[in-house]
């Protein structure tokens, strides 16, 4: 069948984007990824069942250590708590083969 | 990976009923076709991360394993009451970290099951939606005046943009951006009444990289621009030569092909991979180049190249317009061939 509009397939010619994979401790309940520099929200979510989220982030990301990442804690003891780790750099990846996207 | 198409109604075996206008009825008939089913119809396997009975209000998330973008979907009742035939609101984040916490929200827009809009139909997939309310006039045609109708689409659009952060959009407006109070052309039924619709704005789509940047994006229908509310009774036949459909483009707001915008990183929009200006395509959507039925009775079904198509009704303030937009009932494909 000859198809009247006609969408050229994706070539092999990687898109590079920046992937974030965090392993989100269970007591949290909650998640931030931040740009460090200007505090500008990445991501914000609420921790799944799994733990893990993983989400694309601009390619930059991938060649500085601009990435802060926190963890919320929101029914511990005390009552609220959050943890971190600074000056991250996401992993390179080719957007047409990501796999599964988490969050 | 195709997705495989279900169609609910309100005539099904053990279908929930919308008989007010209720925003528990709507939440209930949401509820129950995307997340629990109901007789013998399995639901398309979407979530229900939050809901709210005392306010009326529930958020829907699609499917990520079955390809689906994970955004979130938000309907509630304008007021918190549950009133017969009161406005709801409809709004998309790509994260929520509560019944009202929004990550990159899109627009809020609405719509209301007006008096006597009863016959709801929904179909869609594991990662989209199309929710149609129509009148229970035994008479209702495809196109005519006063037959307002709630039709509106919720999920991802097929993005030319592989792994695009942004592609999950609520859609009950093609018209209007923002706006809480729906009027006649807050609808997809609009759409063939109307004219050029590139130079609408009714959704606000970040960038695809899920940077914190965002483009006013419409649905373009070329064919069909500037050649709207056309009143002659010649609409009132069904085309009896074979059907042409076209797919309807998420494009970048009042641009056209010649566009030398350029996005943040200083691409030119026909290149860009953040912002481009064929963002991407309504899934299941193909408006057709033979226009007519305005006699047709709704509800009315083709077969078009051996897959089912729905016909989706075309509202008008006056006169006979015509029809033609058809929801695929059997599977939707990815033309990019990124899901």
């Amino acid at each position: 069948m000859t198809h009247l509009v006609m969408f050229e397939q994706p070539g092999t010619a990687p898109l590079h984007r920046g992937i974030v994979e965090l392993d989100i401790d269970p007591a949290a309940e909650r998640y931030a990824v931040l740009d460090r520099r200007d505090m500008k929200p990445l991501m914000f979510g609420v921790r799944p069942t799994t733990g893990v989220v993983r989400f694309i982030v601009p390619f930059d990301y991938t060649t500085n250590n601009h990435l802060l990442f926190l963890i919320l804690d929101d029914t511990g003891s005390p009552a609220y708590d959050v943890a971190g780790t600074d000056k991250k750099k996401a992993d390179l990846v080719d957007a047409k083969n990501v796999g599964s996207i988490l969050y | 990976m195709p997705q495989a198409v279900t169609v609910y109604r309100w005539d099904d075996a053990g279908a929930p009923q919308i008989p007010n206008g209720k925003p528990s009825q709507i939440l209930d008939v949401l509820t129950k076709c995307l997340v629990d089913g109901y007789g013998s119809k399995a639901p398309l396997g979407w979530t229900r991360p939050y809901y709210d009975a005392g306010v009326q209000a529930a958020v829907f998330r699609n499917n990520v394993a079955a390809g689906g973008s994970g955004g979130f979907a938000k309907f509630y009742s304008n007021t918190a009451a549950d009133a017969n035939n009161t406005v709801m609101r409809v709004t998309h984040a790509a994260s929520m970290t509560g019944i009202s916490d929004f990550f990159r929200q899109g627009n809020t827009q609405a719509f209301t099951a007006t008096s006597g809009l009863t016959r709801w139909v929904l179909i869609g997939t594991s990662i989209g939606f199309y929710l149609t309310i129509d009148t229970n006039l035994s008479t209702l045609k495809m196109t005519g005046p006063g037959t307002y109708g709630v039709a509106m689409y919720v999920g991802d659009f097929y993005s030319a943009v592989p792994s695009d952060t942004s592609r999950f959009i609520t859609m009950a407006s093609f018209w209007n951006g923002a706006f809480s109070a729906p009027a006649s052309e807050d609808s997809l039924y609009y759409m063939r009444a109307t004219g050029d619709s590139a130079i609408r704005t009714p959704l606000k789509i970040y960038d695809a990289d899920n940077f914190d940047a965002f483009s006013n994006y419409c649905l373009w229908l070329p064919f069909w621009g500037n050649t709207g509310g056309i009143n002659n009774i010649v609409w009132q036949s069904e085309p009896t030569s074979p059907e042409v459909l076209m797919p309807a483009f998420v494009w970048l707001s009042s641009q056209n092909i010649l566009s030398i915008t350029t996005d943040r990183l200083g691409q030119i929009v026909r290149d860009s991979t953040v912002s481009p200006l064929l963002r991407g395509v309504l899934p299941g959507y193909g408006y057709s180049l033979k226009v007519g039925y305005g006699n047709t009775l709704w509800p009315f079904s083709k077969t078009i190249s051996s897959q089912q198509h729905w016909l989706m009704r075309s509202y008008t303030a006056g006169g006979y317009t015509s029809a033609g937009a058809f929801i695929n009932m059997e599977q939707w494909n990815d033309p990019f061939g990124n899901v």
